[in-house]
């Protein structure tokens, strides 16, 4: 594409000359990032006040110019390359801390905030702010959200999503929303994040702040094997004891590192994990000692605690040395990033250690052990059209046997252009067609960061979904005979909520079974018409516990449906739906991170049942009862659908066939 | 006049602190993982990809690899790799210590560029190779400076012709009272050849002709033995950072051998001031990497080099009793020091207790080597981003491991915040 005179005269009356880039060496500049994707833009345009983003957006669209916002660029999935050319957004001058209020710990940010500097401007006040992905130091809050970055300490304080509180979003049309995750309707800032900037652009964030803890224990804690380690951290979950971080690393991996860094690691061992814990100086004293216990009882062949600020330091210094220690090794590293049920970390990790030596490629494996997520770190030289394409190879491989045992191709990096072909291995070919309604609704011109996530010729490459639950496979058909014939559906559960004594009432009545209660994993999956009461009874039989409130009437789909407890929303890991038009989509599953494709709980969280039918969904349990799970719950409340729903909906559902009052609908 | 044709070879060594590789390999090494991004200065004040180490580095890979001609972008690729202020602070970032700065100064070299005035290159280089006629055109330049005469030129404007505007920032960062360090030691009738020299004293160009109290102090540090003075001996930095690479290597190579006949068998230790000086120096053996006969001999020499923080205070005084809040800047040219500002601060904390603000005030490199005298840098605005720094801090003064840095720094702490100053560290030698 090329882009058009008139065009750039108005960018740089609107942004001034020096801020409108469109020679060779800046294109270049701003075609790639961390992976090894290059794709130039036809401009560059850097905004130096948030201000701007509005208008210039509204410029944008009016032209049919494509755009790509970039920040610093260091995600490894090719999400900021600019594939179909057009305007690159250099957002890297956004970075006011607006506010920090520690009152009522919130921080105000532009999206161009990098996360270390916000995290530095905390300290002083004793507060943190809890996200800390490996680039923090010099990776964007914005980018964070846009590709629902974690990090270490993921397991204790949840991602970036979790962290956010409210943002304002500006949809490729330049229209402005105020998002939070608790506000009535679909959780339009949970689908937001890890979209990778397909939506639109952010263009101020509320982040949630949290007091520093007082204090930090840190363990250093070698296994004769794998298997030995995992099972360690699940006896942790299962005693309720959640650390702040848990990182670990393979045998082969801990030699490298000690060869580069010497931070004294046993190389003897087959695994290595490193355990920190944090809060009250009593509380880390009893949860060292039950860390222990738990440590030996799993065969461990040494537990080591830091005893000095120096000695953690040193503990810490090899992990963090593990990249630069494969960066010594060979011009390039690619770095890898799959998740698998934790239960599945042992065999999947074989299966990609001999993946990897299969390829002839050289790999550390990093992984944070209680999420089931790892990195790969491959060196390779990139001047070897050999080399690169072993490395592709095996990558591609690495992240299918990742779906083989049920996990996802990206925990945290996002999938960008280059897992963009897998996500037709990971999804079905319905679940892809809802992603790009999704897109189409939020951006109907397909401006915003085009050609990502979703895979080209999906249609022809992505498996159609196989169902082999009978009663949803009823439900199936008899929603696509409504929607052949044109008739309106209302979704009911256990009328708790949505009061509706319609003809045309369909009910989860006959979903309700509870599947699963994985104490290996910690978690549990249940069918949309279970009642929530029932649900907690079968969970307490077990010894386990979920965030959900004991006192609420419906059922667990309905629950989900109207938000009424919009804090279990952030502990559902994944959703199985029948859409308007009979299609079942399906997403995540028993993983703790899933960054690829968009967030589908969060998208029929609080829907209402006005775009779709819940039939089945996974969440995470806990060994112990979380604080106050309980209250009243949230009524649905009358509120007129926003455009974004709207559009949304006359995408899914454009005959209006799946009705709800809350959102304009009615119960005929 | 023809023009310098760019002749960047991919095969060029440059070295690292990973070894020498060819400037291809080198360029090969960045992952683009843009760990260095804030860490460097003029990507801070620029906020543009252009303006940082990762995309300079993948600018020198598009020109090796012949995707975009020099001729076509000189001018951006001018001000890019002239905003470069060549700290090596990113390689300090970077997981594979990519010498960016190496990779900078090659691209320079390969245009033929400079940014540095002609003239005071030309002028500098009497300051080796004729150092009596040095002294006496900058005793004459000091008379003009003491009568007026200079403040009367950049009053009438004469000083801000571009071929003279170094002048005019000469004259703005000097202090008024300026004599040479040969004149005062003369004065002082102090040996600079005594007898059975147990040290070798290698004073800065700042320390000899732009603030002679550095050079005196470090004298008083090195009072318990004797030790020889090496006047107007250069270290070939400036040539190495302006000027000729090769002229560069001849003043390495007549200091190394100064040093070893001074030394005479005994490796005697030689002490600079300067940090950037003392860490080129340090950096020896990687200038002499291609010479394998140098190699072992500049290892040698770079072993006996001492910075003056590792030397003991002399002080009489007793120690935290200086009440301003202090803070300390490192900034250095092509090599990380975090050696010796660890052990520096360590001594200002014993020295200055609470009152010594214990963290690195800021993330802007203050122009040393003379870099401010250059055209393109953006040297007034990283020393107007330390004063920022200073004033949000609080600070009252600022010890800078360099002298340049000292004067920059302090001169525009005289014009936007007087309530601090900033001087050379070794002025704690002075405090009471």
């Amino acid at each position: 594409m090329r882009i058009s005179h008139r065009l750039l005269t108005q960018l740089q009356r609107l942004l001034g000359p020096e801020n409108v880039l469109t020679d060779a060496i800046s294109l270049a500049l701003n075609g790639y990032d961390c992976s090894q994707s290059r794709h130039r833009p036809d401009a560059v345009v850097t905004v130096r006040q948030t201000t701007l983003l509005e208008p210039l957006l509204c410029l944008l669209a009016r032209e049919k110019m494509p755009f790509v916002a970039r920040a610093a660029a260091t995600n490894h999935a090719g999400s900021c390359a600019a594939v179909q050319g057009g305007v690159v957004i250099n957002l890297n001058p956004l970075t006011d801390i607006y506010r920090i209020d520690t009152a009522h710990a919130v921080a105000e940010v532009a999206p161009g905030t990098v996360t270390g500097d916000l995290q530095e401007a905390l300290a002083p006040l004793g507060f943190f702010y809890a996200p800390d992905p490996a680039s923090e130091k010099v990776s964007t809050l914005g980018g964070n959200l846009a590709q629902n970055a974690s990090g270490a300490r993921c397991l204790k304080y949840g991602n970036t999503s979790d962290n956010t509180l409210s943002i304002e979003f500006i949809t490729p049309c330049g229209e402005i929303f105020v998002l939070r995750h608790d506000a009535p309707g679909p959780d339009w800032l949970g689908l937001i994040a890890g979209s990778e900037g397909t939506f639109g652009l952010i263009k101020r964030m509320q982040v949630k702040i949290q007091p520093a803890p007082k204090h930090i224990k840190t363990f250093l804690v070698t296994f004769p094997s794998l298997a030995d380690s995992v099972q360690t951290v699940t006896d942790l979950v299962a005693q309720g004891l959640i650390p702040r971080c848990v990182e670990a690393m393979d045998q082969i991996t801990v030699r490298a590192v000690e060869d580069f860094a010497h931070a004294g690691y046993p190389t003897d061992a087959a695994a290595l994990l490193i355990i920190e814990l944090d809060g009250e100086l009593k509380q880390i004293k009893q949860e060292a000692l039950c860390l222990e216990r738990i440590c030996r009882d799993n065969k461990c062949l040494s537990f080591v605690a830091a005893r000095t600020e120096a000695e953690r330091e040193k503990l810490w210094r090899g992990r963090r040395a593990a990249y630069s220690a494969m960066a010594a090794l060979a011009p390039n590293v690619a770095v890898g990033d799959g998740t698998v049920p934790r239960s599945q970390l042992p065999q999947a990790l074989a299966q990609v250690r001999h993946v990897i030596e299969q390829n002839g490629v050289t790999a550390s494996l990093l992984f944070h052990a209680a999420d089931g997520n790892f990195h790969p770190q491959i060196i390779f030289d990139a001047r070897s059209p050999q080399q690169n394409r072993r490395v592709h190879k095996a990558l591609q491989e690495i992240l299918r046997t990742c779906v083989d045992f049920g996990g996802t191709i990206s925990g945290e990096h996002g999938v960008g252009v280059e897992k963009r072909a897998l996500m037709a291995y990971q999804y079905s070919r319905e679940t892809l067609r809802l992603f790009q309604k999704i897109k189409d609704a939020f951006d109907p011109l397909h401006l915003a960061n085009p050609g990502k996530i979703i895979p080209l010729g999906f249609e022809e490459k992505a498996a159609p979904h196989t169902e082999t639950n009978p009663a949803v496979l009823t439900l199936a058909q008899d929603i696509k005979n409504r929607f052949i014939q044109k008739q309106p559906s209302v979704v009911l559960g256990a009328n708790s909520q949505l009061k509706s004594s319609s003809a045309h009432r369909l009910s989860t009545a006959p979903l309700n079974k509870i599947l699963d209660v994985d104490k290996t994993n910690y978690m549990a999956v249940a069918e949309a018409g279970v009642s929530v009461k029932q649900l907690l009874t079968a969970l307490h039989a077990a010894n386990v516990y979920a965030a959900l409130p004991a006192s609420y009437p419906g059922t667990l789909g309905g629950l989900v449906a109207a938000k009424a407890w919009a804090e279990f929303i952030p502990h559902l890991t994944g959703i199985e739906a029948i859409l308007p038009n009979g299609d079942i989509v399906r997403y995540g599953g028993k993983i703790m991170k899933n960054a690829a494709g968009y967030n589908l709980c969060r998208l029929f969280a609080g829907s209402a049942g006005a775009l779709g039918l819940i039939t089945k969904l996974t969440f995470k349990i806990y060994a112990q009862p979380l604080p106050q799970i309980d209250g009243p719950a949230r009524a649905l409340l009358d509120f007129a659908p926003d455009p974004l729903f709207t559009a949304l909906k006359k995408q899914l559902d454009p005959d209006g066939l799946f009705r709800a009052a809350p959102f304009g609908g009615t119960h005929d | 006049m023809t023009k310098k044709p760019f002749l960047l070879s991919p095969q060029r060594l440059v070295s690292g602190p990973r070894g020498p590789r060819t400037l291809d390999c080198s360029v090969d090494y960045c992952t683009r993982c843009n760990a260095c991004v804030q860490s460097c200065p003029s990507y801070l004040l620029h906020r543009e990809e252009a303006f940082s180490p990762r995309g300079r580095n993948q600018i020198l890979r598009l020109l090796l690899e012949c995707k975009i001609k020099p001729s076509d972008n000189e001018p951006l690729l001018k001000r890019t790799f002239f905003s470069c202020q060549l700290c090596a602070r990113c390689s300090a970032a970077c997981a594979g210590e990519l010498p960016v700065a190496e990779h900078v100064l090659a691209l320079r070299r390969a245009g033929g560029w400079s940014s540095m005035p002609r003239l005071l290159v030309y002028f500098m280089r009497l300051y080796g190779a004729h150092p009596l006629v040095f002294d006496k055109i900058i005793s004459g330049i000091l008379l003009l400076r003491r009568a007026g005469i200079l403040g009367l030129l950049r009053i009438s404007g004469v000083l801000s012709l571009p071929f003279l505007r170094w002048g005019a920032h000469a004259h703005t960062i000097l202090p008024h009272s300026l004599r040479t360090l040969r004149t005062v030691l003369k004065k002082q009738k102090t040996a600079l050849t005594p007898d059975n020299p147990q040290r070798i004293y290698l004073p800065s160009f700042e320390a000899q002709y732009a603030d002679t109290n550095i050079g005196l102090y470090t004298l008083q540090l090195l009072k318990d033995k004797p030790a020889h003075i090496l006047l107007a001996q250069p270290s070939g930095l400036f040539e190495y950072l302006y000027g000729s690479e090769t002229i560069s290597l001849t003043q390495a190579k007549n200091l190394l051998t100064r040093w070893e006949k001074l030394s005479a068998r005994r490796k005697l230790p030689l002490v600079t001031d300067g940090l950037e000086t003392y860490l080129f120096l340090k950096h020896y053996p990687l200038l002499f990497a291609s010479l394998p006969g140098w190699q072992k001999r500049a290892e040698d020499f770079a072993a006996q080099v001492k910075y003056i923080t590792e030397l003991p205070l002399c002080k009489t005084g007793p120690a935290g009793t200086t009440n301003a809040k202090t803070g300390l800047d490192i900034s250095s040219v092509l090599y990380p020091s975090d050696t010796i500002a660890e052990r520096t601060r360590k001594i200002l904390k014993t020295h200055l207790g609470k009152n010594f603000v214990e963290c690195e005030y800021s993330r802007f490199v203050l122009p040393v080597a003379g870099s401010a005298f250059a055209e393109g840098y953006c040297a007034r605005e990283v020393t107007l981003e330390n004063v920022k720094d200073v004033s949000r801090q609080q600070l009252e003064q600022v010890y800078c491991l360099s002298g340049w840095a000292a004067l920059e720094l302090n001169a525009a702490l005289r014009r936007h915040y007087p309530q601090a100053r900033a001087r050379h560290w070794i002025y704690v030698q002075a405090e009471p």
